[in-house]
């Protein structure tokens, strides 16, 4: 059975790249545009991993996080959180809200596989 | 009224106590007197006319015989019962017939004589100074008169008598008024005059204003009371003194060396200043409080840069009796305009009528440069974080097609959607390094503009020097291997734990590791971490071309760089070495660089081990 990603991010070109990587790789890709409609996304469909994006409209990223981590039925997926910039210090916070890796744009798309690899066994 | 002294009246009191004794005394006796004066006339009269009976015979008989001899005879040996003064014989027609004092018989003479027959009398009459019992009486023979007998007598021994017992009398009231007045007086003075009279001297000394005085007053009676009352009040006094001074002293002490200037000053138009302290004299640039009061008579025109502001704080004050915080611009002695600001209000008298002003005064010029100095900076903070706002939206902006342009080339280089001819491979990854150029450039801008508007803010939290090393290590490791360098690492194993922003220095460190790499062809990159003294010392050395003097000098300037020709084909921005600069000196540390040209180069920084506090940048 192939393994599910829920991929949450606001920028068509970045989900696209990402939904090409993760498909070509792959990985089922489940989509979603805003931080709401990620946190409903992975109640509904229980991924096996969340790639989320910290700059999204209304619900961010980091409330995301949280939201998903403090439902104890989901708590158990990884998330891995897509930041813009190393060195902004979006990445204490994103571990802060709970996230269990990050990469920071641009990433690699060999970088991130096997990341998600690390995860996905 | 005239004044008199105690002792004056006292003694008038003696006196006149003395003349009512006297004269109660006297009315009581006089009465006693008068019939003891009576009865002794009686006495007399009744002696008189004894002895006048025993020789009556013979006077008659001698007058009717004519017989003048035998008749001064018989007179004569009358004479020499005590008292009898004189004795004349009258004839019946008046005349004197014999007499044994002729002057005074004749004196009494024309007196007339009315007396019956048998009948005697007795009158007193006054003759010389003399007072004189005239018995008088008929001499009668066989029923025919045949003249007039006078016998004189002389009351100097009654009178006398009375006048001694008078004498007593007086004498004894004298001796008492004397005696009680000498008694009273050295009582007067021993319990009440000399005590007074030291209360007096005391009480002087205290008007003099030696407050504290006592006196020592010989007696406990009322007046030995009445000094320790007067001791108490004025030790009390004194010590009230001595407070009220102390107090004064108090507010002297805070009118001195107030910091603000505090004044008094005349309600009228042009305003004259009554006192100041010395902070007023000090704010308004003269030497000394009096020489404000005597050079400043003027106040409206001498002082008010606007005139019509005294105009306006007097209405204020008219209106309102007290004016807070009333701003105005003054003229200093030596025409310095200075802005000040000042509370008055305004003293009135029992009647209403306004006495003069009081109030501070103080310098707010700094004050007022300081804020337009706050307002300014606040504006350019502003104007900085609007700028830094704008950059960190445009950067975001940018970043996310270029991130896109990024990601699609590498999934294309990957061979995700089919297979690239190499021709394209090779421009496809042109276009994926210029990418990486311009993402680095746009986030080494960031980080600047971020330290120059100071809002670049440390988390200075505790770290690992080892564990920094080992990140940055990991990060180059691969780059180092690609072109074959040799990347050593040299920590000392004992190092403390550090305080700073670990990212920060993370970036710090991988900016050097990533130039020695970049930079250096062939050789190895040398990375070596010690700490002394509270500071650790970082040191980044490689192999490659090293640097001219002129570009050791500039290197960590924005934008330099040692050969821009060469920095296009390594890639750099030009913006790492200044803002790893930045981040050291925030750090309280120092970067520096030794290098010769075609030997290498050597980057060093310090950092305080402990950082506590973000050093603020210039």
């Amino acid at each position: 059975m192939r393994k599910s990603i829920l991929v949450i991010e606001d920028q068509d070109d970045n989900r696209r790249i990402l939904r090409d990587l993760l498909t070509s790789a792959g990985y089922e890709v489940i989509e979603a545009v805003t931080g709401e409609d990620g946190v409903t996304a992975a109640e509904t469909y229980r991924p096996d991993l969340i790639l989320m994006d910290i700059q999204l409209p209304g619900l961010d990223g980091y409330e995301a996080t949280r939201q998903i981590k403090a439902n104890r039925a989901l708590r158990q997926i990884p998330i891995i959180v897509v930041t813009s910039y190393a060195l902004s210090g979006d990445d204490v916070k994103a571990f802060e809200a709970g996230c269990n890796s990050y990469v920071s744009k641009p990433f690699s798309p060999r970088e991130l596989l096997a990341k998600i690899r690390e995860y996905l066994q | 009224m005239k004044i008199r002294s105690l002792r004056f009246k006292i003694n008038v009191a003696i006196f006149i106590t003395c003349l009512v004794i006297a004269i109660i005394f006297g009315t009581i006796l006089y009465p006693f007197e008068i019939r003891r004066h009576d009865s002794h006339v009686k006495k007399i009269e009744l002696l008189l006319d004894t002895i006048f009976q025993q020789k009556y015979e013979d006077i008659a008989n001698e007058i009717f015989a004519g017989q003048k001899r035998a008749l001064a005879l018989t007179l004569k040996d009358m004479l020499k019962v005590e008292g009898i003064a004189a004795i004349s014989i009258y004839m019946p027609d008046g005349k004197l017939f014999l007499s044994t004092d002729t002057v005074l018989s004749k004196y009494f003479e024309k007196q007339s004589r009315n007396l019956s027959a048998n009948s005697a009398s007795f009158v007193t009459q006054s003759y010389q100074g003399k007072s004189l019992g005239i018995y008088s009486r008929e001499i009668m023979v066989i029923g025919q008169k045949i003249g007039d007998i006078d016998i004189y007598y002389d009351f100097q021994e009654l009178i006398k008598e009375t006048r001694l017992s008078v004498t007593i009398f007086f004498t004894l009231l004298l001796t008492t008024l004397i005696l009680m007045s000498a008694l009273l007086n050295f009582m007067l003075s021993r319990f009440v005059i000399r005590p007074v009279s030291l209360l007096r001297k005391a009480i002087n000394k205290i008007q003099d204003g030696y407050l504290g005085e006592t006196v020592a007053l010989p007696f406990e009676d009322e007046i030995g009371k009445m000094g320790l009352a007067f001791n108490e009040m004025s030790v009390k006094l004194n010590e009230g003194q001595v407070a009220l001074k102390k107090a004064e002293e108090n507010y002297r002490s805070i009118f001195e060396n107030a910091t603000v200037g505090i004044y008094r000053s005349t309600p009228d138009a042009k305003g004259q200043l009554l006192t100041v302290n010395p902070a007023f004299a000090q704010i308004m640039g003269y030497a000394s409080p009096d020489e404000v009061v005597k050079n400043i008579t003027d106040i409206k025109s001498q002082c008010y840069v606007n005139a019509s502001d005294r105009d306006r704080l007097q209405q204020l004050l008219r209106d309102q009796g007290a004016v807070q915080g009333f701003e105005a611009q003054l003229y200093r002695k030596n025409g310095e305009i200075i802005d000040v600001s000042m509370s008055a209000r305004v003293i009135r008298n029992e009647s209403n009528q306004i006495l003069y002003y009081e109030g501070i005064l103080e310098n707010i010029t700094e004050k007022k440069q300081a804020s337009q100095f706050r307002i300014e900076k606040e504006a350019a903070e502003a104007a900085a974080q609007t700028k830094s706002e704008f950059l960190a939206n445009m950067s975001h902006e940018i970043r996310t097609p270029l991130n896109a342009i990024l990601g699609y080339t590498e999934l294309v280089l990957d061979g995700i959607y089919g297979d690239v001819p190499e021709n394209i491979q090779e421009v496809l990854q042109r276009v994926a390094k210029n990418g990486h150029h311009l993402l680095g450039l746009i986030n080494d801008v960031l980080d600047l503009s971020k330290i120059e508007a100071g809002q670049l803010v440390l988390s200075l939290n505790d770290y690992s020097m080892q564990e920094v090393v080992q990140t940055v290590f990991t990060a180059v490791e691969s780059l180092a291997a690609e072109k074959n360098l040799e990347l050593k690492v040299s920590v000392s194993s004992e190092l403390d734990s550090g305080k700073g922003d670990e990212q920060r220095i993370v970036q710090v460190l991988l900016n050097l590791v990533g130039n020695a790499i970049k930079f250096t062809e062939a050789g190895e990159v040398r990375l070596e971490v010690k700490d002394s003294n509270g500071t650790f010392l970082v040191s980044v050395s490689d192999t490659g071309p090293g640097l001219s003097e002129v570009d050791k000098q500039r290197i960590f300037e924005e934008f330099h760089q040692a050969d821009s020709s060469r920095t296009r084909k390594k890639g750099g921005t030009g913006l790492g070495l200044s803002i790893a600069k930045r981040i050291v000196e925030m750090h309280g540390g120092r970067i520096w660089v030794e290098s010769d040209l075609g030997k290498g180069s050597t980057f060093w920084f310090t950092i305080p081990v402990r950082v506590d506090r973000q050093t603020e940048q210039k």
